[in-house]
């Protein structure tokens, strides 16, 4: 069996069943994640802070990757084009309407993915398996190369910088003169944890959460039932979209910087990874994977060079033996420690 | 005919890869009618009802429903025009709880499968709904057992309760009793003998004691054609029917 179809099995290997107490300890590790997150500039180095804003950005990609993963049972190797077409979006925003409120240039960035996503989830979603990845791949590709070939507006392999204003309009009549690193890590968890809330609880508590679950275990008889499941599926595709584009944008705001390391396909498997470090059965998995792989990049390339040779293996290892991820291990840990006591 | 029938095939025509499994099939249902559809192994009995459903596209003939031409709409549009059917092949949501199986198939119906702005675990009366329809099969004491986990006789009549969760008017059973034993297969005929009320039905079934006891018509396809149709009696006593299906059996 072939890591991509071990990968594609995963799903069914299936979350625990919902008990009481493992909803509370699920929200109880939701907290205390999200918490850390929020309050690590009280009580870590600047340094620190820099690597979390990169690591909350792309931990929001890597959710926005499993959304289409875990609820729809789709593995997405172009996952990266909906991330960058945002960052580039707001880059050019910024420097365009830098005098605008921060929130209202995100929204638009992502509302740009959400739309390139609506377009390109009519092809893909239509597919299943390795054909809905194959389409993913090649779309992926596609807006690589105009990426780096459009240099008139990505700024090519140069990329874009010196777009973020020095004063920054959070709402309006409230502006920050060029914030600190503490202050645009804050700004864009504001953005960034009521988004991806909001995203659990679609996903989570309501019908279209339940019906995207159920066409993922049958989508044949989903359909005898009644259920739209292609407008379903591109429902669901979309809102991956456009909360990989909420990533970017703010990434655009964190890093000052885009280029098309944040289009290209390496960067697309690399949301793969990250989300899968994380553990993929879980909604906020991905965005431990995210804080994990930005320790692990720092402290692998100072060792060495070839750095991610070691983290390919790392996954591959993963998957075979930890299919949950880090989110798994802590779960199966936690069942068994409940089990014990 | 001044009433319109609930279902009127004419002239179907269905193939794979050039070979007929339906030809020039015609079929016409009335409201509240049941009809019982037999014969032998690959006589195109499923194939005709995936057709009728919207899994193939016929290559000839129409569909009519209530008046209506489906011929070219998809399944789940068939489905919202109140046309409910099962799978001979278990098809169920194996991770889900028989309740969430079967609020599937009621939030489906009332409209509510997508919504998005309010808690589904709000819906007390969704629970109240499945267990109404588990109980009808028997599957009262496991509502909230998860699929995978269930024995296969409960899970046939899971299938059979997602069906009736859509308050059809047309149901269409693809051997209900298939792999039952005996004594559950009685009590699934009891089950629907009550539950299908005033719907029409079309039950495809080689067990031909659950035919008798649920069917007031019965056609008999052989190679793709219709061969024969009339009430049992009539059925059971055509010669064509004895020779090639009923054989030494209906003796």
């Amino acid at each position: 069996m072939t890591v991509y179809e071990r990968v594609l099995q995963r799903q069914f290997s299936g979350a625990a069943p919902a008990s009481s107490h493992g909803r509370w300890a699920e929200a109880g590790a939701t907290l205390l994640l999200l918490g850390v997150l929020v309050s690590a500039p009280l009580f870590t180095s600047r340094a620190t802070v820099n690597d979390l804003g990169q690591a909350v950005c792309l931990g929001l990609f890597a959710i926005s990757f499993n959304i289409i993963f875990k609820y729809a049972g789709l593995l997405s190797f172009g996952h990266a084009a909906f991330f960058g077409v945002a960052a580039y979006a707001e880059a050019l925003l910024l420097q365009s309407y830098g005098n605008l409120p921060i929130p209202l240039l995100v929204l638009a960035a992502a509302t740009s993915s959400a739309i390139l996503g609506l377009v390109v989830g009519q092809i893909c979603v239509r597919r299943e398996g390795a054909y809905f990845s194959m389409a993913t791949l090649a779309i992926g590709a596609g807006l690589y190369a105009v990426a780096q070939k459009w240099s008139a507006v990505t700024g090519g392999t140069d990329g874009l910088d010196g777009f973020m204003p020095d004063t920054l309009t959070i709402l309006p009549g409230w502006q920050w003169d060029s914030p600190s690193i503490s202050q645009t890590y804050w700004l864009v968890l504001a953005i960034l944890v009521p988004s991806a809330l909001a995203a659990w609880a679609l996903l989570e508590l309501t019908a279209f959460g339940n019906a995207i679950r159920a066409i993922r275990q049958n989508e044949k008889r989903a359909k005898f039932l009644g259920y739209d499941t292609h407008y379903v599926k591109l429902a669901n595709f979309t809102l991956a979209a456009f909360l990989a584009g909420i990533a970017g944008a703010l990434w655009a705001i964190d890093n000052s910087f885009v280029s098309t390391d944040s289009i290209d396909l390496t960067f697309s498997t690399t949301v793969i990874i990250i989300a899968f470090i994380g553990g993929t059965g879980w909604f906020w998995g991905p965005l431990i994977g995210a804080v994990i792989y930005i320790a692990a990049s720092d402290w692998l390339s100072a060792l060495t060079p070839h750095w991610q040779i070691w983290l390919g293996l790392a996954f591959i290892l993963l998957v075979l033996f930890a299919p949950g991820g880090m989110a798994g291990l802590v779960r199966s840990g936690w069942s068994k420690w409940r089990a014990n006591v | 005919m001044s009433e319109t029938p609930l279902l009127h095939v004419t002239d179907l025509a269905k193939g794979f890869a050039g070979v007929p499994v339906l030809a020039n099939v015609n079929l016409t249902l009335r409201a509240g009618e049941r009809l019982g559809l037999i014969g032998p192994n690959g006589a195109g009995k499923t194939t005709l009802i995936n057709v009728i459903t919207g899994g193939h596209p016929p290559d000839a003939g129409r569909i009519m429903f209530q008046g209506r031409n489906i011929t070219a709409l998809p399944p789940h549009r068939r489905n919202r025009l109140g046309m409910a059917r099962s799978f001979q092949i278990l098809s169920l949501f194996p991770e889900m709880t028989v309740f969430e199986n079967i609020r599937n198939a009621s939030l489906r119906y009332r409209g509510l499968h997508v919504q998005f702005w309010r808690r589904l675990s709000n819906r007390e009366d969704m629970r109240a709904e499945a267990a109404h329809y588990a109980a009808l099969v028997g599957l009262g004491q496991a509502l909230d057992q998860r699929v995978d986990t269930l024995p296969y006789g409960e899970a046939r009549r899971l299938d059979i309760a997602l069906v009736l969760a859509q308050q059809p008017k047309l149901m269409i059973l693809d051997e209900p009793a298939a792999g039952l034993s005996a004594a559950e297969t009685r009590a699934l005929v009891a089950v629907l003998q009550v539950a299908i009320g005033t719907c029409g039905l079309i039950l495809v079934e080689h067990d031909m004691d659950v035919v008798y006891a649920l069917a007031d018509r019965i056609m008999v396809l052989d190679y793709g054609r219709v061969l024969a149709e009339g009430t049992p009696a009539e059925v059971s006593t055509n010669p064509d029917v004895r020779r090639v299906y009923l054989g030494e059996a209906a003796g």
